[in-house]
């Protein structure tokens, strides 16, 4: 496992997303970068291939002035799939429960805790809690404020708004110029 | 006064030479990432950082200059070599044409300047 390689194949696959390049080229900039990589690396090791790249955000500025969609399209697909995602996450989290390895109250002290979160006025979203002398090491109970709230935020994070902040600035930035000229 | 380092680092300059430079390597080789970047720091260019060559080949390639095509590597993942269009051949020519027209207009020019300095200096 390259975990150098890995881990800037991450940081700039994240940045990619930010910059709004389409997923295929972002699977595609990577495989590349990592075939790339992974040549260098085994001429000068790990490190240097990955310090030889110079800076990732200079990086992410040439792919993104190639692919990146234009900035200020708000990604309705985008919001539906991240809301959609963590919708499926909730219903596979809600009620799962981690038993307790038999025995581990032995090897320790395991003090039951809890901790949940809520909107004000006493709306559920989650509940986190554990206790060993029960047998529960971890269980997660989602409230139904939650089949909301979080596939809401989800959506918002998902249509990158950002992008249409950069667009406005870019505009401003572009309008002080020509007046300048 | 302008120091060599300087004129190593500037990036706009290099990266001006570098896309006709990938065009040319190309052409006389199909190749692949790693291997131009190799042969890019084997010419002189080892200023220019692994992180320019990359992203300029898929400019290169989406601006329909180069193709690429995928080759099973035994030291990893696959390779995925360039090879140059007819766009791209007809792209070097006018670069270099380019390139030949503004070194002979900046030498003729630097020439002179030297030879003024020259006569100065033997005073």
């Amino acid at each position: 496992m390259n975990s150098e390689i890995e881990r800037a194949l991450w940081s700039l696959t994240w940045k990619l997303w930010r910059h709004d390049v389409p997923g295929s080229r972002r699977r595609e900039i990577r495989r590349d970068l990592r075939a790339n990589l992974r040549e260098a690396a085994a001429d000068v090791g790990e490190r240097e291939a990955v310090r030889r790249l110079g800076s990732l955000d200079s990086l992410v500025d040439e792919y993104a002035s190639i692919y990146a969609r234009q900035p200020g399209e708000l990604r309705l697909l985008g919001g539906l799939w991240w809301a959609l995602a963590t919708l499926l996450i909730i219903i596979l989290l809600n009620g799962r429960r981690i038993t307790s390895v038999s025995g581990l109250k032995d090897h320790g002290n395991f003090d039951p805790y809890s901790y949940s979160f809520g909107l004000p006025g006493g709306v559920h979203v989650l509940r986190v809690f554990g206790d060993v002398e029960q047998s529960v090491l971890l269980q997660i109970q989602i409230g139904r404020a939650a089949y909301l709230l979080l596939p809401f935020i989800a959506f918002l994070i998902g249509l990158r708004p950002w992008r249409l902040l950069e667009r406005l600035s870019k505009r401003t930035h572009h309008d002080g110029a020509s007046a300048r000229v | 006064m302008v120091s060599m380092n300087e004129i190593e680092h500037d990036s706009q300059l290099l990266k001006g030479v570098l896309t006709m430079v990938l065009l040319h390597l190309i052409g006389e080789r199909e190749s692949y990432g790693y291997d131009l970047v190799e042969q890019v720091h084997a010419i002189g260019l080892a200023e220019v950082p692994d992180g320019s060559i990359y992203p300029a080949l898929n400019r290169l390639e989406r601006e329909g200059h180069i193709t690429s095509y995928l080759v099973r590597s035994r030291a990893g993942p696959a390779r995925k070599y360039y090879r140059l269009t007819e766009s791209g051949r007809r792209s070097l020519a006018d670069r270099q044409r380019a390139w030949n027209r503004l070194t002979r207009i900046t030498s003729q020019l630097f020439t002179a300047e030297l030879s003024t300095f020259g006569g100065e200096g033997s005073r």
